[in-house]
């Protein structure tokens, strides 16, 4: 077995033993908390999927996850359909419609830029969030509130515990899939593309069917993932859709190290963590503080925080060789 | 003509003007530098606080309009000479790098606001009547503005030698180093001129809405549309693009709702840029 | 695939080389996993559950409203107000022999933001009650996470559109018809027939022109249009035509922050002669707009010139210990709502004899106030409203306020008793 398929087991091993210490506090609002690092780290996952490891620079991956939220969130309120398997279906199926859709406009035929590519995702989630503001069909700037807890087998899941393991559950699943997909002959094609599209296409790769594949994928991943959200918070607005969430994403990935896998999930952790703290204590200079350790990042730490260790490793071979 | 068609076709050319001169500024550095500028609304921000400021202390607008320029463009400099200049090579990270610097000075412009939003008057408040249809004087003196600014701009970059060094520089900076004149120093001024002409967009906007924290960041992608529509690579095609965008939302505002029709709009750019991005995002450029 | 590693020698010292490292590697990731989620879990581990307050132990007020984001100035009024308040409270003995403490949450004007705080202040902090927003869509967002799953006490604090009849949810601000109906009454009783309605498309001012235009229509005057701008819109050029050219005797506004003071100068400087109603004008307001708010009509239920002895010499020692939110206790800002709620609460606890929220809960219903801000108040039972009294105003160009008429108590149609 490769090591990152280790490493993943190891960590869907440690959670379940380690989490009945947080069970023990008692602490609803903490818990969920933490659920909440898991469903955004399914968002996570999905967008090292597309950008650090295919190469498609998507800036705007919470339109899906808005869009999987509001889909999910309107199904159990206005339509009471709550069980939780048929909701993550349709949450599946809409990321793949709006997957699909997006993936060939943006991949079949001629090279597009990367940038381009950033831009187009960037507008989608900016477009996106002003229409579920302005819809009233959707609640418009209300959002949908008071989404009923999902069921599963007509069993409601209300307790903060069972939410836990059900968003451990989906996200282990996600990232042992993410792996075998890398670890693969198909995960060596996808970095071919990131690497180089051009050459991967003279080696015979279909750049565009595998652009389009793990576009779609990752837009899935990031549907379930809202839906997921809706359901657990009860609530989703339009900022779920919109470029705050999209561009907390790419920092997260950016800060944890694009294509490093682990990287981004491990940002993602600290900082929630964090940001649970400083919501509290100092919220408006602890976004400044965000917004500065992004900009440090890109200019000292381009590979991010995964590259320190690297720094000093062969610092210390090159010390050795000498 | 009835006065509401009247002031309908001068909404749409005022809407269009306020578009286009928002662009200016990113058509230098989007446009001819190529950098990916995610912090372009935060020097219209900045600008637009400037002159608030100046209304605040000196009680002059009209001073704080002329002041934007001068110190956006400082401002732009100085980010130039620390920041920027690490990424042109990386339009990624530029794109990165110049949000985050955005991020920052929204956020911080947040923390300073007392209130939320913060009224500047115009220098010139008053409106003439023209066929029924009364028009705010200082729309159409912004209208002015922008159609000179634009022009010289224009004549500088094509005519003057000036304009013919950051032309050069921005195209073969390799040749132009090596004929004795400092591309470091050509590339920061240039941003600076970006930067500047942002600033006393915001500067002279700024009396039609009011001043609050979001006022670059939600113009930031209909910007980039209209510079991108236009095409990368020269000064006047942002602004096309500009008109592109602005004249037919304007035209639609006036029949369904504004959202509706600007969504509509930059769907369509989008569309449009896909089957004619005039070879601007291909690799290896 | 030719495995060289196996028949060259160097090749392989290479190749172990690399697994060492690559070893390495993999102990960091691992480690650096480890790391997070053990931090995770200590940061978990830092607040146990709280146990019910012991006696005489201090006592909780969640106090949740907008302290960054778009309504931040409203934020800091309600924050110093709520403190004024329990300071004064716990001056004259607390509550049941128990001190008042503020447990201050952000909501950062945005729903999400809300909903988390919210969540902190019942799930982790278990406050006794939570009493705040500023927004329609907050109060919408928080009141599951608090009256409902939270099963605590909620207490809205701001004149809104009505129909918030939910368990365990009380409102202290004004309802539509104790602001739209004096309103109207008025522009028809000066002469105005033909009124145009305009406002921010969203709950709030579509609820609040809704009852103007039936008011309108059964005092026998008439709409002659009514126009929605989107929220985060500011160039209202496109909705100042329109209102110039209908030229009505009066137009009737909800516009909201941030586009209320362009809006209004626009108009006014573009000509328009005939009366501005709103259900938003008043010291904190006015001056925003600058001198095209003289004239405004509006109705609140406080303002600073009211003659009511008790509100001036409160407000006097409001502005006195809080110099930081000097002139910051307005209508608008829901500061008497805020000190209403907290008064109220603390009425209907000593009713109950206890700060059971299903206790207090009952209790509310028909607690009143002899003494308030404005004058007395109480709520009209089985309406989960208070009857409040309210005051005509005018705005004046400095941004004052004049007082054209005290209107006395006025009762709110709000849910029927059955919805308790």
């Amino acid at each position: 077995m490769k090591r990152r398929m280790r490493i993943g087991i190891a960590v869907v091993c440690a959670v379940p033993i380690l989490s009945p210490l947080l069970f023990l506090s008692g602490n609803d609002y903490l818990i969920q908390a933490v659920t909440r690092i898991f469903i955004y780290g399914i968002l996570v996952l999905s967008v090292e999927m597309c950008w650090g490891q295919t190469g498609i620079f998507t800036f705007g991956q919470a339109a899906f996850f808005g869009f999987g939220g509001y889909f999910a969130g309107y199904m159990a309120k206005n339509e009471n359909i709550t069980d939780l398997g048929v909701l993550l279906l349709i949450a599946l199926v809409a990321g793949v419609i709006a997957g699909t859709l997006i993936a060939l406009f943006l991949f079949s035929g001629k090279r597009v830029g990367e940038l381009y590519v950033a831009l187009v995702t960037l507008a989608i989630s900016y477009v996106c969030e002003k229409l579920a503001n302005s819809w009233t069909f959707v609640g418009s700037g209300n959002g949908i509130p008071g989404i009923p807890f999902p069921t599963i087998f007509g069993k409601e899941i209300s307790s903060s515990i069972a939410l836990f393991f059900i968003a451990f559950g989906l996200f282990a699943v996600s990232m042992i899939i993410c792996i075998l997909i890398i670890d693969s002959q198909l995960g060596l094609a996808i970095n071919a593309v990131r690497d180089d599209e051009e050459r991967a296409e003279f080696f015979g790769y279909n750049r565009s069917l595998i652009q389009i594949i793990i576009f779609i994928f990752s837009a899935v991943l990031a549907s379930i993932a809202g839906a997921l959200f809706s359901l657990s918070e009860g609530f989703i607005s339009p900022s779920s859709l919109g470029l705050t969430l999209s561009t907390s994403t790419v920092l997260w990935v950016v800060l944890g190290g694009k294509g490093t896998f682990y990287g981004p999930m491990i940002a993602l952790a600290i900082l929630e963590s964090v940001d649970v703290e400083m919501q509290k204590a100092l919220p408006s200079l602890w976004r400044i503080l965000v917004g500065l350790m992004l900009l440090l990042t890109m200019i000292f730490l381009p590979k991010g925080l995964m590259s320190l260790g690297e720094k000093s490793r062969n610092k210390r071979e090159q010390k050795k060789t000498t | 003509m009835s006065p509401s068609v009247i002031r309908g076709i001068f909404d749409v050319f005022s809407l269009t003007s306020i578009l286009v001169l928002l662009v200016l500024g990113m058509a230098i550095i989007v446009g001819m530098m190529k950098v990916f500028n995610m912090c372009q609304g935060e020097f219209v921000l900045l600008g637009a606080g400037t002159a608030y400021l100046s209304y605040q202390y000196f009680g002059s607008v009209l001073l704080g309009i002329l002041l934007a320029p001068v110190v956006v463009g400082f401002f732009g400099l100085v980010l130039e000479r620390t920041v920027i200049h690490r990424f042109y090579a990386n339009p990624q990270g530029a794109l990165l790098a110049t949000f985050a610097i955005g991020l920052v000075i929204r956020e911080t412009v947040q923390t300073r606001m007392a209130a939320q939003s913060s009224l500047v008057p115009a220098p010139i408040s008053s409106s003439v009547n023209i066929g029924g249809a009364v028009l705010p004087i200082w729309r159409i003196v912004i209208m002015i503005v922008t159609l000179v600014l634009a022009l010289t701009i224009a004549l500088v970059l094509l005519k003057t030698s000036v304009g013919l060094k950051i032309r050069a520089t921005l195209d073969n900076p390799e040749l132009v180093a090596s004929s004795g004149i400092s591309t470091k120093w050509m590339y920061a001024w240039t941003y600076a001129l970006g930067a500047a002409l942002a600033g006393f967009a915001g500067a002279m906007i700024v009396p039609l809405q009011t001043l609050y924290p979001n006022l670059g960041y939600e113009n930031l992608i209909p910007m980039f549309i209209a510079v991108m529509i236009g095409g990368l690579g020269q000064f006047a095609g942002p602004i096309a693009g500009a008109a592109l965008i602005a004249i037919p939302g304007g035209v639609l505002s006036q029949f369904i709702n504004p959202v509706s029709s600007q969504i509509l709009v930059l769907c369509f750019a989008i569309v449009f840029m896909r089957f004619r991005p005039m070879g601007i995002f291909q690799r290896g450029r | 695939m030719i495995r060289l590693s196996e028949s060259n020698p160097s090749i392989k010292k290479e190749k172990d080389k690399m697994n060492k490292t690559i070893r390495r590697k993999n102990l960091l990731k691992v480690s650096g996993i480890t790391v997070g989620v053990l931090a995770l879990s200590s940061t978990l581990l830092v607040a146990p559950s709280q146990a019910a307050p012991a006696t005489g132990s201090p006592i909780k007020v969640g106090v949740l409203t907008d302290m960054t984001g778009a309504f931040a100035i409203v934020g800091k009024s309600n924050k110093a107000v709520a403190q004024f308040t329990i300071d004064e409270i716990n001056k004259s003995g607390g509550v049941l022999g128990h001190k008042l403490v503020m447990d201050l949450a952000d909501g950062g004007s945005a729903p999400d933001v809300a909903t988390q705080a919210a969540s902190r202040l019942v799930n982790q902090d278990h406050v006794s009650m939570v009493v705040g927003g500023v927004a329609s869509f907050t109060r919408v967002a928080v009141r599951g996470v608090i009256a409902t799953r939270g099963k605590t006490l909620y207490v809205w604090p701001a004149s809104y559109e009505g129909n918030e009849c939910t368990n365990n949810v009380w409102n202290t601000g004004s309802a539509p018809n104790q602001q739209v109906d004096p309103t109207v009454k008025y522009l028809l009783a000066q002469g105005k027939k033909t009124f145009f309605l305009a406002g921010s498309d969203y709950l709030y001012p579509r609820n609040i022109l809704a009852r103007v235009r039936q008011d309108v229509l059964a005092g026998g005057g008439s709409i002659v249009g009514e126009e929605y701008v989107p929220l985060d819109m500011t160039d209202a050029s496109n909705l100042t035509s329109k209102v110039v050219a209908a030229n009505a005797d009066a137009l009737f506004e909800v516009v909201v922050l941030p586009g209320t003071a362009p809006f209004i100068k626009g108009v006014v400087d573009a000509g328009y002669k005939g009366t501005i109603a709103g259900t938003l004008f008043d010291e904190g307001i006015n001056p925003l707009i600058g001198t095209e708010a003289q004239g405004l009509i509006g109705v609140q239920d406080y303002y600073g010139p009211i003659k009511d002895a008790f509100s001036q010499s409160e407000v006097a020692k409001f502005n006195a210990q809080h110099p930081e939110a000097k002139g910051l206790f307005t209508s608008t800002f829901n500061a008497p709502a805020w000190y209403r709620s907290i008064y109220l609460w603390k009425a209907a606890v000593e009713k109950a004899g206890s700060f059971d929220t299903a206790k207090v809960n009952k209790a509310m219903d028909s607690v009143s106030l002899s003494k308030s801000i404005g004058g007395p108040v109480g709520f009209a039972p089985g309406t989960k409203h208070l009857k409040l009294s309210m005051y005509l105003g005018q705005s004046n160009g400095d941004g004052s306020e004049t007082v054209l008429k005290s209107l006395g108590q006025i009762s709110p149609y709000q849910c029927s008793a059955a919805t308790n």
